[in-house]
């Protein structure tokens, strides 16, 4: 139990830290919202 | 002049915390820990075979998937059928993404229901409504009367578990029509790590229970660990082919792979988006929530109080009937139980979610429907497949045929074609370099092999068990093997002793109607594609 329970949760830890502490390329991804077609051309 | 601009992520942890979220749910917390237990089959024989098909395809099978779904979103596609058109270039190449498109809009018909019903559960506990007293059956007919069990038809109504499934019905469609970032992103950055603060205050009150009988010094915590851990015989657990089957098949179902969610949630990533860590982070977060949570809650709770004979029985009865009596039983137990059922809750809509975005992802792309189109759509699909399994709800057959045929079969289906498809047409040696685009960590090099050779060869043979036991009533033995038709077999066709059932064949006839419908729409977006 002791291991299983250790392996998982350890390994988890592990990732979320490298996550987290990752500094190579931008933390937001290249995103656009939708752009909604009423909200256009409004002169 | 107006432009549609591409949906997608707005932060590595956001596509990590959608993948866990749409991988961890009921199984977590009530089917493993009920894996574990099994005097026959669980125990460190089960824990070690599942840790083996972790290895060998569990994690494997996770990264072809972020990979093939990362490389389709480069080309322009975000469902399964546009993806593999991409891969496989050929005109045959869509229909290989079929599954992709049915089994999570086939497995949401149903997976709703349940969500409902947690949601349900945790009003009434927290209402107060739960505590039925000590007698077992009381729990039984409480759920069956609930679900409608007793009887087709019986749910319908404005009342009770059907205003829940409506509202909860409804919540899914609200959240999936604001988009990946605004809508599924949203509720999984919030909903997971609310999930994991929940999971560990229950994990506290259960691992503080001690002896709740001091009448009965055997029923603590602690022996319910060890009779849910202990070693039991490792070796000739190891060597019964049903453990092997069993572990497997739990970690293939757990991590959500071949389901034809993550294939489209990679879909949404750049191709120098890291998908290496990002794969192994999702699957590690499913199983710290599955062994590490999941595994030290349930059981030993439901021994401590009610002693090892409630442990046994399936997903549904260890859930709604057992824990319930547990809850009932320990101070503040509606506060409990209530926020147990939210967990359950919050682990199934963030499932429920990501089977709702391949089907929206589909028919935006292949048939050039805008967003309210597709949520239309897919809405009146799912409303008429939810319908079909809330009207036949006695004995959940409907329920229970469409989980057997998608959730189970289809699954290990898509999966087995996703491991053959990046071996044989995307090729071993492109999709690993593909994986490493952007990767911040490089997978260990043995996994290369494991991926051309280990993974579809262990694949084929479990899956291959799976069907002879469950379709062809294999008794797993090699020494004396023998055959009987099982329930899914015998409730299309009928047998001795057991009729045909009426609402398997037409759910069964419902599910083929709905995958040629499928298919002629991958054959409508076909056009539209080489159109373009």
């Amino acid at each position: 139990m002791l291991i299983s329970v250790g392996a998982v949760t350890g390994l988890f830890a592990w990732c979320l830290f490298k996550v987290l502490t990752n500094k190579k390329g931008p933390e937001r991804l290249g995103h656009v919202e939708p752009i909604e077609t009423k909200d256009l051309d409004r002169r | 002049m107006t432009t549609k601009q591409a949906d997608g992520w707005s932060s590595k942890l956001g596509v990590i915390m959608a993948v866990a979220g749409s991988a961890v749910g009921l199984g977590n917390f009530l089917r493993f820990p009920g894996l574990v237990a099994d005097k026959e089959t669980g125990g460190g024989a089960f824990l070690i075979a599942y840790f083996i098909s972790l290895l060998l395809v569990g994690l494997p099978i996770c990264w072809v998937e972020w990979t093939l779904g990362r490389f389709g979103g480069t080309q322009g596609f975000n469902s399964s059928p546009g993806i593999f058109h991409a891969i496989i270039r050929k005109p045959w190449g869509k229909y290989v993404g079929l599954l992709g498109f049915i089994i999570p809009v086939g497995v949401y018909f149903y997976y709703v229901v349940i969500e409902s019903w947690c949601l349900g559960y945790a009003w009434s506990s927290f209402s107060g409504g739960l505590d039925l007293g000590k007698d077992p059956k009381a729990y039984a007919a409480a759920f069956a009367a609930f679900t409608g069990q007793d009887g087709d038809g019986a749910v319908l109504g404005f009342g009770g578990q059907f205003l829940f499934f409506l509202g909860v019905f409804f919540l899914n469609f609200v959240i999936i029509y604001r988009g990946l970032s605004k809508g599924i992103e949203f509720i999984c950055n919030w909903g997971m790590p609310l999930l994991v603060v929940i999971a560990l205050a229950l994990l506290m009150r259960v691992m503080t229970l001690g002896t709740p009988d001091p009448a009965k010094p055997e029923l603590s915590v602690w022996n319910g660990l060890g009779y849910m851990w202990n070693s039991h015989d490792i070796t000739q657990g190891l060597s019964n082919p049903a453990v092997w089957l069993k572990a497997a098949s739990q970690v293939f179902f757990t991590l959500s792979v071949g389901f034809g969610v993550i294939i489209t949630y990679a879909s949404y990533l750049k191709q120098d988006d890291d998908i290496v860590l990002s794969g192994l982070t999702a699957t590690a977060a499913n199983e710290f929530c599955e062994v590490g949570l999941g595994g030290m809650i349930t059981v030993p709770a439901a021994f401590a109080f009610l002693g090892a004979s409630a442990v046994a029985g399936g997903t549904f009865a260890l859930g709604f009937n057992v824990l319930p009596q547990v809850f009932a039983s320990m101070p503040f137990g509606h506060l409990f139980g209530g926020l147990f059922f939210t967990l359950l809750f919050i682990a199934a809509i963030t499932s429920s979610l990501s089977m709702l975005q391949p089907g929206i992802a589909f028919l935006e792309e292949g048939l050039g429907l805008d967003r309210r189109g597709s949520v239309a759509l897919l809405g009146l699909i799912t409303a008429v497949g939810c319908t079909l399994v809330v009207w036949f709800s006695e004995g959940l057959k409907a329920l229970s045929t469409v989980d057997f045929w998608i959730g189970d079969i289809g699954i290990f289906l898509q999966g087995t074609i996703l491991i053959y498809v990046f071996n044989l047409s995307f090729g071993t040696e492109r999709g690993w370099t593909e994986a490493h685009q952007g990767a911040v960590i490089r997978i260990p090099r043995i996994f290369k092999f494991i991926l051309r050779w280990l993974s579809p060869a262990y694949l084929t043979a479990i899956f291959t068990m799976f069907v002879l036991k469950n379709v062809a009533g294999w008794n797993l033995s090699f020494g004396a093997p023998a055959f009987a038709p099982t329930d899914p077999i015998l409730d299309l066709v009928g047998g001795p002793g057991h009729p045909a059932s009426g609402v398997a064949r037409l759910t069964a006839f419902f599910l083929l109607i709905f995958a040629a419908f499928a298919a002629l729409l991958i054959h409508r977006a076909g056009q539209r594609w080489d159109a373009r």
